[in-house]
């Protein structure tokens, strides 16, 4: 691409979105066993 | 993105940088859908895929885009002529369009680089068969979106 001028500043941006479709977390395969409670 | 590049004392903001940008567009033969490609690289954009560009903190890499469309329009002056240079290139023509921008930037006069885009939507066309390029890009990107 081209022309776009001389560089001015350096900056870092980190997205605030929903991930996209590909990057979802996927629901964990076994399920996550809850400790019964003990007597005190 | 990897936090490791951010520098001590750097201020990290949290969004995207809207930008303005072009490609170049191929017609695959069999009927097969439309490609994006990037202007310089032969790099491929697909739906719903992150492009992940070289490191902008070197030279002029990373992924380009104008500021305004002004800028792109000013830069390129007559499209046809971008028309011509992306079928030397094998490509059938070009598309412009709007893209979101992440990561590591670079601020430019004009434009910037960075290290992460995707499209946000396809704005016009120029070339062989221009019309149902833009319409296949359009569909194939944005279909979810549109639903």
């Amino acid at each position: 691409m081209a022309e776009i001028g001389e560089p001015e500043k350096r900056r870092v941006l980190v997205p605030d979105e929903t991930p996209a479709p590909d990057r979802v977390v996927p629901e964990p395969k076994t399920p996550v066993k809850v400790p019964e409670r003990q007597p005190v | 993105m990897n936090f490791l590049d951010i520098k001590a004392g750097e201020t990290v903001e949290i969004g995207t940088q809207e930008a303005y940008r072009f490609w170049r567009y191929v017609f695959p033969p069999h009927s097969a859908p439309v490609r994006l490609l990037s202007w310089v690289s032969d790099k491929r954009w697909h739906p719903v895929k992150i492009v992940e560009g070289t490191t902008p903190d070197v030279g002029e890499q990373g992924i380009h885009g104008y500021k305004t469309m002004d800028d792109l329009m000013l830069s390129i002056r007559d499209p046809e002529r971008l028309v011509t240079r992306s079928q030397i290139s094998g490509c059938d023509g070009v598309a412009i369009g709007r893209i979101a921008m992440w990561g590591i930037i670079w601020d430019h006069a004009r434009g910037y680089r960075a290290q992460f885009a995707r499209p946000l939507s396809f704005i016009s066309s120029y070339g062989n068969r221009h019309e149902e390029a833009l319409a296949e890009l359009r569909g194939s990107f944005f279909r979810k979106a549109a639903a």
